[in-house]
């Protein structure tokens, strides 16, 4: 409880700094406030807050999660402190502080053991990102983004408030372990299950799972590309964590209903993802369908749970997270010095910034799944939970790998085959130290992590 | 009580209602005298004569008033309640309603600081 007082508290002062003449404070005061908040999660004992009607609950996957979506906040608002050097915003603390109100949202969908929070913690996590879609005031885009995040994010919560609805009317209780217990029998009623049904729906458009991904690329492309950050990552980890404990809950049955659907739209999200990710012109395009892509891979975790699972689950998002984050403050790197989003942008840059491009290079190796970096090893444990009859998920899953090859390595081939000068196309300018710290941090972290994984995977026991 | 049979009154009363309005359109629209003519198609406003476009953009400081009216509307709204279990709840209640009230004092100063309810500027 105290992480989500301390970021709360981080976010009302960032707001009252930025009115009151500290500007240049507002972003390391939220990157400070995030460190302490991130301290105090690991000092904190695992413990049933008992004074909120013991509506949420940490556990110990609950506070990897949030440890992880707090860690990535940090890297996007370093990100962020690149961006102020270069121009005066008037807003940035409003945004700062938007940022952080979603985040308590995160944490309050890892959390819950009520579906009232889950509900509000949607709520939270969304609202203010409408808003932070919508930021480039003038910029026809970043409108249209925002407008679409909302009607989809609205219409999706209010499927998921439909199910919940039909759960309480089913089993008479919003208390997650008397859910899952009326869940656990062998037969539910008709009113239950479509009520599991919907809000399986809604967390589908939450995920950006195919046929319900199509506000994806859009949102992605139009948002300003340090916010687009914060969507394809923490707001990933928060939906799919939701997703995961309320799966584990509700459809850890066979006769599940939404079983079947799950298995269709893991097919749909992965086969079409990838192929789509193929004919992408443009690199935040690209990385929005490589996001549906993944969405499809932390699917498959969903077939068949089991607590080794969560670990792998986390390990395999904390890959994907970073990667991306990687890859992005090199996009905001490229838009600072004026270049275009297509792959075109990336040309000569492995020639004019070694050091950045080799992180930014290792990320995508990353994303590939190639061998020493925690991509290989996500995706190595993901194969490991399928069983023998699921072989067509395997062959599935290593076709879409190798496919992915092709459209990472458009920006590899950008970044060190190409044949223009470097200093033709890619204006010699310094990458700020934010930057480089990023990218820094994401590459070595994923193969620190990737050669040492245990480290990991054990702060889940 | 959970039969779909249960239901089966307020689906009448939806058929009824439903009813209602469409016979008495298609009636009317049946049954009346129609003339048509400029003047007789023009929007009535009271008698004076229709000026312009009824689509002109409004001034943002309207919705500004607007949605800060409904926040703290809603703030009031929350002291009845309270005010009803004043006693049953002790300090503990006032501890909580306190904070609340705190959280929406604390919007209030951000948004006049901000200029939101600065109208002439």
């Amino acid at each position: 409880m105290s992480v989500i007082i301390v970021i709360l508290l981080t976010a009302i002062l960032v707001l009252f700094l930025h009115i009151f003449e500290g500007r240049q404070w507002v972003n390391p005061l939220a990157i400070l406030g995030l460190s302490l908040s991130f301290i105090i999660l690991c000092l904190e004992n695992n413990s049933l807050w008992g004074d909120y009607s013991s509506m949420i609950y940490m556990t110990q996957f609950a506070k990897v999660f949030t440890g992880t979506a707090i860690i990535f906040t940090i890297l996007v608002f370093f990100i962020n402190q690149s961006r102020l050097k270069l121009e005066e915003d008037t807003n940035n603390g409003d945004k700062l502080g938007l940022v952080l109100f979603s985040l308590c949202g995160a944490i309050l969908l890892f959390t819950f053991t009520n579906i009232t929070m889950l509900f509000l913690g949607i709520e939270i996590l969304s609202i203010p990102l409408y808003v932070i879609a919508s930021s480039s005031k003038h910029d026809l885009h970043s409108n249209e983004a925002g407008l679409k995040y909302f009607l989809m994010g609205s219409f999706a919560t209010s499927i998921i408030l439909f199910g919940m609805a039909l759960i309480f009317g089913a089993t008479n209780s919003l208390d997650i372990m008397t859910i899952s217990e009326y869940f656990s029998q062998a037969e539910i009623s008709k009113m239950a299950a479509l009520g599991a049904f919907f809000v399986g729906i809604g967390f589908f458009f939450k995920v950006a799972a195919i046929p319900f991904h199509f506000w994806t690329p859009d949102v992605y492309e139009g948002t300003p590309s340090i916010w687009a950050t914060y969507f394809a990552t923490v707001v990933k980890i928060a939906s799919f964590g939701a997703f995961f404990r309320l799966y584990i809950l509700l459809g850890n049955v066979d006769n599940s209903p939404l079983y079947k659907v799950l298995v269709l739209i893991i097919i749909l999200t992965v086969v079409v993802g990838t192929l789509t990710a193929l004919v992408q012109e443009n690199a935040k395009r690209m990385i929005a369908y490589s996001s549906i892509v993944n969405s499809g891979f932390l699917l498959m975790f969903f077939l068949n749970p089991s607590s080794d699972i969560l670990s792998y689950f986390g390990l395999f998002i904390l890959g994907y997270g970073l990667a991306t984050i990687g890859i992005f403050s090199a996009i905001v790197y490229l838009e600072s010095i004026g270049n275009s989003n297509g792959f075109e942008g990336f040309d000569g840059l492995g020639r004019s910034q070694p050091l950045f491009s080799l992180g930014v290079a290792i990320c995508l190796l990353s994303l590939a799944g190639i061998p020493l970096t925690v991509g290989f090893l996500g995706k190595f444990y993901l194969l490991m939970s399928l069983s023998f009859d699921q072989w067509w998920m395997i062959l599935l899953v290593i076709a879409s790998s190798i496919i992915s090859i092709v459209y990472y390595f458009r920006i590899f081939n950008g970044m060190y085959f190409s044949n223009k000068k470097a200093s033709a196309i890619v204006a010699p300018e310094v990458v700020s130290p934010y930057l480089n710290f990023v990218v820094g941090f994401c590459a070595l972290s994923l193969i620190i992590i990737g050669l040492f994984p245990d480290f990991y995977l054990n702060i889940f026991q | 009580m959970n039969t779909p049979s249960s239901y089966l009154p307020i689906i009448i009363q939806l058929l009824v209602a439903l009813g209602f309005v469409i016979t008495t359109l298609v009636a009317s629209h049946l049954i009346g005298p129609k003339r048509k003519g400029n003047k007789k198609d023009e929007a009535f406003e009271c008698g004076i004569d229709g000026v312009g476009n009824a689509r002109v953009p409004f001034s943002i400081k309207y919705f500004m008033t607007a949605i800060l009216f409904v926040l703290f509307d809603v703030e009031v709204v929350f002291f009845y309640p309270y005010a009803v279990n004043f006693k049953e709840m002790g300090w503990h209640g006032f501890a909580a309603v306190s904070i609340f009230v705190g959280f929406f004092l604390i919007g209030f100063a951000y948004v006049y600081k901000r200029g939101a309810l600065e109208w002439d500027k």
